[in-house]
């Protein structure tokens, strides 16, 4: 006979069920809210006033900000015609975005990466070399939690 | 009423905890998936990693919370799913969450004061952030960017 799960256990069963697909869809879902939150700051912008220029109510902005609505592809692609920011990417184009900007010239490239690097999610870890094509240094940033932007080190040779 | 305050997930964003009470069999937020699991079972599955994602991933915003409580007392409740299901907690700035209960809200009822039941957790957990809030004060819990530390068992002296 069948041993007989204590309420926490059946919590943990339960939830340990959870569907991959909702795993995603959280992930995409909050992934977006942090994005819309992070450029209405970076232009700011208010809940109402992003709201007026799309045409919807402020209630429905505060939905679309809470990590777990369902936004239409269509409400993604207004966003990012308002802010001239793509939201979306596939791996192959934020590889190639990225991979270009990493050949400008050093001086160039901190604006032009911090452009890129600001559109990852808050918190990720990037890495990439910094220096000439031929000369170079591998270096770590993280996101940080404040601006979505990064701080990039000071570039150093390594010791021969 | 003694109870204090245990881990639910502690990631590298943010720290979640929540309240379990003396000799209860199981912490607020435990409580909480049980009650809700075979009504909106989808809903609470979607808000639990909602909350992982907070606490591993993106953070605290404020944007994803609204407050419950008066100014100057920190009870927020996560914005609701479809389903009108609600879970309220202290929020500590951008570094920690302390869940409470919760449960659908009910549709036709708009205000918080027409769901006492609700009414009744977001007073609950007023009275919890009083209780933290003394012993923070008196230097026995301390918040830092790890968490809480120190003393986490309390006593709400009714």
């Amino acid at each position: 006979m069948a041993k007989k799960l204590s309420k926490s256990e059946l919590v943990d069963k339960f939830l340990s069920e959870t569907p991959k697909e909702f795993e995603y869809f959280i992930q995409h879902s909050m992934d977006i809210s942090v994005k819309i939150i992070e450029l209405l700051k970076k232009h700011k912008l208010t809940q109402r006033e992003i709201a007026a220029k799309l045409g919807k109510s402020e209630s429905e902005i505060s939905k679309w900000l809470s990590g777990n609505h369902n936004l239409t592809l269509k409400s993604i692609a207004k966003l990012e015609a308002i802010f001239d920011e793509q939201f979306l990417f596939t791996e192959s184009e934020a590889f190639e975005i990225f991979n270009n900007k990493i050949d400008v010239e050093p001086t160039r490239s901190v604006h032009s990466l911090d452009k890129i690097v600001s559109s990852f999610p808050v918190g990720s870890s990037v890495s990439f070399k910094v220096g000439t094509k031929n000369e170079y240094n591998s270096t770590n940033v993280q996101l940080t939690e404040k601006t979505g932007s990064f701080n990039l080190y000071p570039i150093t040779k390594e010791a021969a | 009423m003694k109870f204090s305050i245990v881990p639910v997930y502690l990631g590298k964003r943010s720290k979640i905890y929540t309240i379990r009470i003396e000799n209860s069999e199981l912490d607020e937020y435990r409580r909480f998936v049980y009650d809700n699991s075979s009504v909106v079972p989808n809903a609470v599955r979607l808000l639990d990693l909602q909350l992982k994602n907070i606490a591993n991933k993106n953070g605290i915003y404020d944007e994803q919370f609204i407050r419950e409580s008066p100014p100057g007392k920190n009870v927020f409740r996560i914005t609701e799913t479809n389903e009108w299901l609600r879970l309220y907690c202290i929020k500590y700035s951008r570094v920690a969450l302390v869940l409470g209960g919760g449960s659908i809200k009910k549709p036709d009822k708009q205000k918080l004061k027409e769901n006492p039941e609700l009414q009744m957790v977001v007073d609950f957990l007023i009275k919890i952030e009083d209780v933290i809030f003394e012993a923070m004060q008196n230097n026995e819990t301390r918040l830092t960017d790890d968490g809480f530390e120190g003393k986490l068992n309390f006593e709400l002296v009714e």
